[in-house]
């Protein structure tokens, strides 16, 4: 490993935490004067991510006189929702590929008045890394971006309050194949297609469970794919029990429906209460088995069969990104999938740190909306010293509480099959960057008495590598049997050890 | 019926097309798409082989967590496939392993 690399494995003690950053100063001025590649900004509010949390929030902040400035990842603000074709493709008619395309046109032309009065400042292509408090006298926080694709140079910007809007991404489960190309997530599928315009193949089957599938599917299709399949783990009965809050939510069945309509318009077979077992190929997929569950959520013996495909558009739901508010010491609820905990102002424990959208618990875009709008309001006030006024935002709040119980209801219907890990080959790598088979991970906890993730991790290097267990965590804890928990990354993405050395604290 | 494409539903109006190598050969990309793209619409789906068994990779999540499409870009190993626009005269190469063995570093 060079030291102008991305951190590759964790093992290097700058990953370690901010006590050994210090050390940074050695390595600083050999190869560079320092702070040559830094710059800085100041704000009240920095925003981290500008899909519909955070631009909901920065909006109502900015409409209130707050000095905001948004940091986001993409060349252009939408986040995975709303990501929009590159600006370059000149698409007429980008809304093809969208739902709800008129409430982002809304956001897009309310934020470009905002940028243009100068109200906020829009930093397009900064990956934060870090969040820090105390920041050196000249602000509260300290936000550290890495900058553009190249990830070279960092920037920081101060600010008096911080809103994580950092979003979620994609659960995948491990099963036998996982690893071939060909095999996508179902939001990667989806991310190539709005941002890339492009397919990953010809022929797709989209599997697993969550609200995510039908629009991927349904997008494929439109796009000239064929989706020879879509396979969906649970049954639409199972959301019978649960009629009460889908009559309270007339827009999710309206948008299920229309989802629907495009499949069977594009002749897409819908299977339900089965699962993908295994993906087969040696170069890319082939094809995949997919069997039959029973109620129980097992494999019914006897009932695979091979589909044909040079896709797999795959996904379990979602995860929320929560590194930034677990270095900033935010408490974190993990007795489940880990997310940010807030109050009813979208305040995390933590003195000036909000938290709004997916960080805080799976639950869309109308969700995230909400809760950056009330955030934003909350904001506002605070810095402004005055006690906010819950009635600025009781619509959102209304949303929010109506939302919340619908997604609830959500997670206990589109659950993975309850016994996916019997279909977890002891060949089958787990942890994809360090290719970690699930037979090391059962023999960590069988054998050598790991009884939680971390344990296994210093045993078998699952979840020491690129992703930092991003990607395998929970699929190693399945396998392990023990719970996620609460992963504890000291940055949010690999950081060049030049940009540690030329940090100002150093 | 000839199926229509990506570009074609969302109406897009491409600039000039350019050119990139892809392990040497000439290879036509679009302003705007990311080297991922340029790969895709190729019929790519591989470009690294992991450092361990040697296995093919490519895109997975799609959106810069997982680190999968690792590619090497005008000698620079490492980066993500998917986030890194594609420019003209690009020299993109399948990587092997960390990348660096090719590199003699």
């Amino acid at each position: 490993m060079t030291d102008s690399e991305p951190e590759q494995d964790g093992r290097s003690p700058l990953l370690q935490g901010r006590g050994a950053v210090s050390i940074c100063g050695s390595a600083a001025g050999r190869d560079q004067p320092r702070h040559s590649r830094s710059r800085s900004t100041s704000a009240s509010l920095a925003i981290v991510g500008a899909g519909p949390a955070g631009l909901a929030a920065a909006l109502t902040a900015a409409d209130l006189g707050v000095r905001v400035v948004l940091l986001d990842s993409g060349a252009q603000a939408g986040g995975q929702f709303y990501r929009q074709p590159a600006a370059e493709f000149k698409a007429r008619r980008p809304q093809a590929l969208h739902h709800a395309w008129r409430t982002w046109t809304k956001l897009r032309d309310r934020l470009a008045a905002h940028v243009e009065a100068g109200r906020i400042t829009h930093l397009a292509d900064r990956h934060v890394w870090f969040v820090e408090g105390e920041f050196g006298g000249v602000g509260r926080f300290g936000v550290h971006a890495l900058l553009g694709p190249a990830q070279a140079e960092s920037e920081t910007v101060t600010a008096d309050a911080v809103l994580l809007a950092t979003g979620g991404y994609e659960k995948v489960l491990p099963f036998p194949g996982w690893t071939l190309p060909g095999v996508v997530t179902a939001g990667g599928a989806q991310a190539m297609l709005k941002g890339g315009l492009v397919l990953p193949g010809r022929t797709a089957v989209v599997a697993g469970t969550g609200p995510l599938l039908m629009p991927v599917a349904a997008g494929l299709a439109a796009a000239g794919a064929e989706v020879a399949a879509y396979v969906e783990s649970t049954h639409p009965a199972d959301f019978v029990r649960h009629t009460a809050t889908l009559a309270a939510n007339p827009a999710k069945v309206a948008e299920a429906a229309q989802y629907a309509a495009q499949l069977l318009r594009h002749k897409v077979p819908v299977t339900v209460r089965h699962t993908v077992v295994a993906a087969h190929g040696t170069d890319r997929v082939e094809a995949v088995t997919v069997a039959a569950l029973d109620p129980e959520g097992r494999v019914r013996p006897g009932t695979e069969r091979r589909i044909a495909c040079d896709t797999l558009a795959v996904g379990h739901g979602m995860l929320a990104h929560t590194d930034l508010a677990e270095t900033l010491g935010c408490a974190i609820d993990a007795t489940g999938d880990p997310f940010v905990v807030t109050d009813a102002e979208q305040r995390t424990d933590v003195d000036g740190v909000w938290a709004a959208g997916e960080a805080t618990g799976i639950g869309g875009a109308v969700l995230a909306l909400a809760e950056g709008e009330i955030a934003g309001y909350s904001i506002a006030a605070r810095l402004g010293g005055v006690e906010p006024r819950p009635a600025d935002w009781a619509p959102a709040a209304r949303t929010r509480a109506r939302l919340r119980r619908f997604f609830a209801a959500f997670d206990s219907a589109y659950a993975p099959p309850a016994h996916w890990v019997e279909q977890v080959t002891d060949d089958t790598v787990v942890c994809r960057c360090e290719e970690v088979t699930a037979a090391e991970v059962r023999e960590a906890v069988g054998e050598l008495g790991a009884t939680d993730v971390r344990t296994v991790k210093l045993l078998t290097r699952a979840g020491m590598g690129w992703c930092q267990g991003r990607v395998c965590a929970v699929g190693v804890a399945g396998v392990a049997g023990c719970s996620v928990g609460s992963a504890k990354r000291a940055f949010a993405r690999p950081v060049p050890l030049g940009v540690l050395a030329e940090e100002p604290r150093c | 019926m000839r199926k229509r494409t990506p570009l074609e539903l969302a109406q897009a109006r491409p600039g000039t097309p350019f050119t990139v190598t892809v392990d040497g050969d000439e290879t036509a990309a679009l302003p705007g798409q990311t080297v991922a793209a340029v790969l895709w619409s190729a019929g790519i789906t591989s470009w690294r082989s992991t450092r361990g068994s040697g296995a093919p990779r490519g895109i997975f999540c799609g959106i810069g967590v997982c680190f999968d499409c690792l590619v090497t870009v005008n000698d620079r190993p490492n980066q993500r496939a998917c986030l890194v626009p594609a420019q003209p005269g690009d020299a993109i190469s399948t990587q092997e392993g960390t990348g660096h063995d090719r590199l003699g570093t």
